[in-house]
């Protein structure tokens, strides 16, 4: 998630101005951004620019990623149920069993997204958050919520679910 | 026209004109774009299309898979 640097607190003792995560909510105004940290100035641009009326967060649940477009620019009220296409022989997708080339409408997340290519809009959207925030987390409930895809920030849910054993020592360990 | 079947067990899966999957009784009748499961009656030619594609398949695992009641087991 976008660091910022804190020009207002003293240096520590690297001679560098402290720093701020903000997973949720904007940079207040005396924050900067770090040196090269193109998206974090763009943020701190987007938020300077419309201070009075700016969402809850840069994140947009509805297309999984942060979301810095002018906010007359809106989107459709409802969201289309993502179709994929199978590009394996053959595929799951939810209980049902799929050949290559059908293209499905499905509205939870896809427990194999590698097997399916994207048909519209909302199904690259699921497959791109899938490729960047769902190693290694178990993707729960339907995307598809009220007719609006629900993409949550991924600084926001909690610890990621490891997909090793926890250590046989720490059993030990903790008697 | 999809595919329409008959299901003869209580099956759980996604018609393709419902939005998630459920438990379905026993002689519902589906539209199924998918792989037909042995559950799967086919009621038109697109069903009897599907069953038959994989008519092989189904004859081939018959005779690799072992069975209950095989003396093997």
């Amino acid at each position: 998630m976008p660091v910022f640097v804190n020009p207002t607190l003293p240096k520590t003792v690297t001679g560098e101005f402290p720093t701020v995560t903000i997973d949720h909510g904007w940079p207040d105004a005396h924050l900067r951004a770090r040196p090269n940290d193109a998206l974090g100035q763009s943020i701190l641009d987007f938020a300077n620019a419309y201070r009075d009326r700016l969402p809850a967060s840069p994140w947009d649940d509805r297309t999984g990623k942060i979301r810095l477009v002018p906010l007359d620019v809106v989107r459709p009220a409802a969201d289309e149920v993502p179709i994929y296409r199978v590009k394996v022989p053959a595929a799951f997708l939810g209980p049902n069993l799929y050949t290559a080339g059908q293209e499905i409408s499905y509205p939870s997340w896809p427990d194999h997204p590698n097997q399916l290519e994207a048909v519209n809009e909302s199904a690259q959207l699921v497959l791109d958050y899938m490729g960047r925030h769902g190693a290694g987390v178990k993707l729960a409930g339907p995307v598809l919520r009220s007719g609006k895809l629900n993409m949550p920030n991924p600084a926001l849910r909690g610890s990621p679910v490891s997909p090793m054993p926890r250590w046989a020592g720490d059993a030990v360990a903790a008697r | 026209m999809a595919a329409r079947y008959e299901l003869s067990e209580r099956t759980y899966i996604k018609p393709d004109d419902h939005l998630e999957a459920s438990l379905h009784e026993a002689g519902a009748v589906i539209d199924y774009s998918g792989v037909p499961g042995r559950n799967f009656v086919p009621l038109n030619d697109e069903a009897r299309a599907a069953v038959a594609a994989i008519a092989p398949l189904n004859s081939s695992a018959r005779n690799v898979l072992p069975r209950r009641g095989d003396p093997a087991l």
